[in-house]
């Protein structure tokens, strides 16, 4: 009986000491003295209502504003200097949207209410993948302007600012997505006007457009609330490294939950200090079906053929966002739209075209198809990696239509296909495919190329060479012949598309989504087997219903990719599906002469393959004017597309003279369209006429997001092993067995007596 | 002969008793040898492997091309890092069967000693144990097939497993944080491994991350 008390107390003392290692303290003493840089909560001013009827008040963190705001802060204060919010005068706002680019123009109007001498902190929340681009403050004469400068540059002038000893040219934390900038020695009485640029890509979701503009006022604190504040921050994790998050959320609860009060309040200011004017011009280059505002009255009207100009129809609290969103009229057949800008002698375009409204109606749209499935089976994959994958693999069995044929395809260190040739979608194929993945296990080496001409070489049977072929390619992608892979895709893709999924904790997302985008496919990432379902469901879902294939834009019936005066991006084009436009844009360099004659001409024509047959369309421009930045869409365009190389170059060869040209190349372009790259960057400069032309405030800005120019990292693997756990559970299981024994024997020497 | 034969018989015959009467005892030393000899078998892993790596490497630098440490290995060494005294091979693809060999590259960031940022994993264990002695301003040596880089611990933080942020260039970092941004022009490392170190849990939510930033580069001399 007692060897199981025993037993059950070396149990007990086991689980006691794993218990002890979930005590965090010492955990969290370790981390405040290694990261010494993480912000004191407790000493952030809280926040504080000012008597209503004044225009300002105190914030506590002015990077929190939820709408462009000046924030004046006394001239001499060391920190942690307070900032009292100002709200605007006057506030002008002008959208120009055409196609999915709008561009932005703000321009702020504040004064100087106190009567002292004060800097100013000058922020506005950005949406997400937007860039200031053009900035410019005026305080009284002098004149502030943002100019585009190589990084290297903007840094020198950025530490020549610092010199002449100006504090308030010191650029403070930022936070992602919001722009900011300081403003020093601003007099009594004295008017600030602030106009800042920025351009955005919109989102095409569920059949809209939406457009926000951030006009909610800056949230403002019971000083009652301080003590709850720093409870909820005691709270929190302390080893989360942006505690300022919480702090956020923790000051703007409040606010939410009283909607009511912050209205009444906000009315009384805005009342008489607020003016807002908003306009939209609208060019969606498609017929719209409705255009709504879902917080504010809004007046439309039609100005031209297709422009729509929409106003706010009253003076309006600033106490909502402004959003729009408008419905493109899609119709049974693809549309597209075209749209023209001249910009430093060149023409600029962006052609979009929209897939057919219906999902289910014409079935027309559901061609037959052959799917091979390709499935990486090597070692590295060993674990939750070949889980996700044949999960994801068993799914995308169960989506298959009866006109489908499908095979699939194995790979480690060689690779193998289940059939010779692909086979109907039919109950006893399907089963023989599932048992064939079910039995699957992952070890060896990836040699990728096999299976990848394996893939894209099978032929289909005589009579159906019309099917459409899908190449679904799971992996984690750990390959180091990169540059081979792509080459052997680019020969040997013919009609095939390449959609890679990719699946673990550390894809290769870098070379997939370039084997992707060179097989004219997506990439899609996978990153968790919770995710599998909806993930796989969206994209096969999208390869069911691909609308217009085989796209390509012709000049005068030569392809575009191959001419020299069209400079197009993306260059490949993908295959429209429904619900997902395509956007191409485009630079045409003009022979000098004869511009006019050029830029009026048809020439442009568009031509894919619609259910099955030739299709073709001719493209008639709408010419607009400078606002809409399609050049500004097209250098974005090109800018990623040059990353890319960059990257390629970089990781394969080091020649390191082709890397200097395409750095030398993002730069210029970066330039000559005025845009913050990851070689330039936006900084103000003083450019007042009367005094000697000397540097003031100078911020860096924004970025490009991350997205962009960056593989996404997926998650980090997994860096811990149990060796010491068992280790230790061994050592004490020794222990116990040989104190056992020792006791037993003693015992035994006890009982002899 | 027959005597000796029963004694022996006898022998076996009253171990097994005893065994037996010790069942429990016995019992608990098998689980624990084999808890033990688990443990073991991964820090031997962890040893015996950079030996077999370390020969491929040295096989890649003849002749430029990767090399498997074992036949039927799905990884191959990418560079060599040099800390303190400590050498390691980093091995390309940050899976899980990769870590328990060595440092691994996370394919998807760029490679040691080129611009752009590098990201090695490593057990906080085995080798990345090491990480802990290290400090701001110490000095890292990575070498690649083709180059040689020497690094400098600019910062060192610990991280929730989710923040990639840490380890990816942003421009959203100010130009004068103690933090040097990343950038895609200079070569920087970022070292990753779990934390908190000396813990016996497996799978902890938190990470150790380490960032050097470029102090020189060197061509190594052509092999050939």
């Amino acid at each position: 009986m007692w060897p199981v008390v025993k037993l059950a107390g070396i149990l007990c003392v086991v689980s006691a000491m794993g218990a002890l290692q979930y005590a965090k303290p010492p955990v969290i003493q370790a981390q405040s003295s290694i990261n010494g840089s993480a912000p004191a909560i407790d000493q952030q001013p809280a926040v504080i209502t000012l008597p209503a009827n004044t225009g300002s008040w105190q914030v506590a963190d002015p990077y929190l504003a939820k709408r462009g705001s000046l924030y004046f802060s006394p001239s001499d204060t060391d920190p942690p200097p307070v900032y009292r919010a100002s709200l605007g005068l006057n506030t002008q706002v002008e959208i120009h949207v055409t196609g999915m680019v709008a561009r932005t123009q703000v321009r702020q109007t504040f004064k100087n209410d106190q009567d002292l001498w004060q800097n100013a902190l000058y922020v506005f929340p950005l949406p997400e993948n937007a860039a200031v681009d053009h900035m410019q403050m005026q305080v009284g004469e002098r004149v502030i302007e943002g100019q585009i400068k190589e990084k290297q540059q903007a840094k020198k002038i950025f530490e020549a600012a610092k010199k002449t000893g100006k504090k308030a040219s010191l650029v403070e934390q930022q936070r992602p997505n919001m722009f900011s900038n300081h403003i020093a020695n601003i007099a009594p009485g004295e008017q600030i006007t602030v106009t800042i640029e920025y351009q955005q890509t919109l989102a095409f979701q569920q059949g809209k457009y939406s457009l926000r503009f951030p006009m909610t006022i800056t949230p403002r604190y019971m000083p009652s609330n301080k003590h709850h504040l720093a409870d909820a921050d005691g709270r929190a994790d302390p080893l989360a490294a942006e505690p300022d998050d919480t702090l956020a959320q923790a000051v703007v609860a409040p606010v939410e939950t009283h909607p009511d009060d912050v209205t009444n309040e906000s009315a009384a200011y805005h009342h008489k200090a607020e003016d807002l004017d908003l306009q939209v011009y609208l060019h969606a280059g498609v017929a719209l079906e409705q255009i709504d505002s879902a917080y504010h009255r809004i007046v439309s009207q039609i100005e031209s053929t297709g422009l729509y100009h929409i106003q706010l129809a009253e003076q309006t609290l600033a106490n909502r966002d402004f959003e729009l969103s408008w419905q493109p009229k899609l119709s049974q057949r693809v549309q597209v739209s075209h749209f023209q800008q001249q910009f430093n002698q060149q023409t600029y375009g962006l052609i979009m075209i929209y897939p057919p409204q219906d999902l289910h109606s014409s079935a027309a749209l559901n061609q037959d198809r052959e799917l091979i499935f390709v499935l990486d089976t090597s070692g590295s994959m060993t674990g939750e990696s070949i889980i996700q994958a044949k999960q994801a693999l068993l799914l995308a069995l169960d989506e298959l239509s009866v006109h489908d044929t499908f095979n699939v395809i194995e790979f480690n260190s060689t690779a193998q296909r289940l059939w010779p040739t692909s086979q109907a979608a039919e109950a006893e194929w399907l089963q023989e495919a599932r048992s064939f993945i079910e039995n699957l296990s992952a070890n060896g080496g990836t040699e990728m190329a096999g299976a990848l001409s394996l893939a894209l070489e099978q032929r289909l049977p005589q009579g159906q060479n019309d099917r459409l072929k899908q190449v679904i390619f799971i992996t984690d992608g750990s390959v180091g012949n990169e540059n081979t892979l792509m080459q052997l895709i680019q020969q040997q893709l013919g009609d095939a598309r390449l959609f890679t999924v990719g699946i673990g904790s550390a894809p290769n997302s870098y070379f997939m989504s370039e084997a992707a985008q060179t097989g004219k496919g997506t990439y899609t990432y996978i990153g968790a087997v919770s995710e599998v379902k909806d993930k796989m469901l969206s994209l096969l879902q999208k390869l069911a219903h691909p609308a217009l294939t085989d796209i390509n834009v012709r000049f005068n019936g030569q392809r575009l990719d191959m001419l020299a005066q069209l400079e197009s991006y993306p260059r490949t084009m993908t295959d429209l599906y429904l619900g997902e436009p395509l956007i191409l844009s485009y630079e045409q360099t003009l022979p000098a002469q004869n511009t006019q004659a050029a830029v009026s001409t048809d020439a442009l024509s568009l031509h894919g393959r619609f259910q099955q047959a030739p299709w073709q369309q001719q493209l008639t421009a709408s010419t607009l004017q400078k606002q809409a930045g399609l050049n500004v869409l097209w250098a974005r365009q090109k800018i990623t597309q040059l990353s890319r190389d960059l990257r390629t170059i970089t990781m394969d060869s080091s020649d390191a003279d082709r890397a200097k040209d395409i750095q030398q190349s993002i730069t210029d372009i970066a330039l000559t369209h005025h845009l913050v790259s990851q070689f330039t960057s936006l900084v103000a400069v003083d450019i007042s006429p009367s005094k000697p032309a000397h540097l003031m405030s100078v911020d860096t800005l924004v970025k490009n997001r991350a997205p962009l120019n960056n593989p996404l990292l997926g998650q980090l693997p997994q860096t811990a092993t149990t060796a010491d756990l068992q280790m230790l559970v061994g050592l004490i299981l020794l222990g116990i067995a040989l104190c056992n024994l020792f006791i037993g024997a003693n015992r035994k020497r006890l009982k002899a007596y | 002969m027959q005597s000796l034969y029963w004694r022996k018989q006898k022998t076996s015959q009253s171990i097994l008793k005893w065994a037996w009467r010790q069942k429990w005892t016995m019992l608990l030393m098998v689980a624990g040898l084999y808890q033990f000899g688990g443990g073991l078998y991964l820090y031997a892993k962890a040893q015996f492997a950079q030996y077999l790596i370390g020969h491929a490497w040295q096989a890649s630098l003849q002749d430029g091309g990767p090399h498997r440490p074992w036949p039927w290995a799905d990884t191959y060494p990418v560079a060599e890092l040099s800390i303190k005294g400590h050498q390691w091979y980093v091995l390309a693809g940050a899976n899980a069967r990769n870590l328990a060999f060595a440092p691994t590259h996370l394919s998807a960031s760029a490679l040691p000693a080129k611009p752009g940022n590098s990201i090695i994993v490593g057990h906080r264990d085995t080798q990345f144990s090491a990480l802990k002695s290290l400090q701001v301003g110490d000095v890292i040596m990575a070498t690649n097939l083709t180059q040689q880089q020497t690094y400098q611990i600019s910062s060192i933080r610990i991280a929730d497993q989710t923040q990639l942020k840490f380890m990816q260039f942003s421009e959203d970092e100010p130009e004068n944080s103690p933090a040097t941004p990343l950038s895609e022009a200079v070569p920087s490392l970022t070292l990753v491994t779990c934390y908190p170190f000396d813990s016996v849990l497996p799978n902890p939510t938190l990470r150790y991350v380490i960032r050097a930033v470029a102090s020189q580069t060197t061509a190594l001399n052509d092999p050939a």
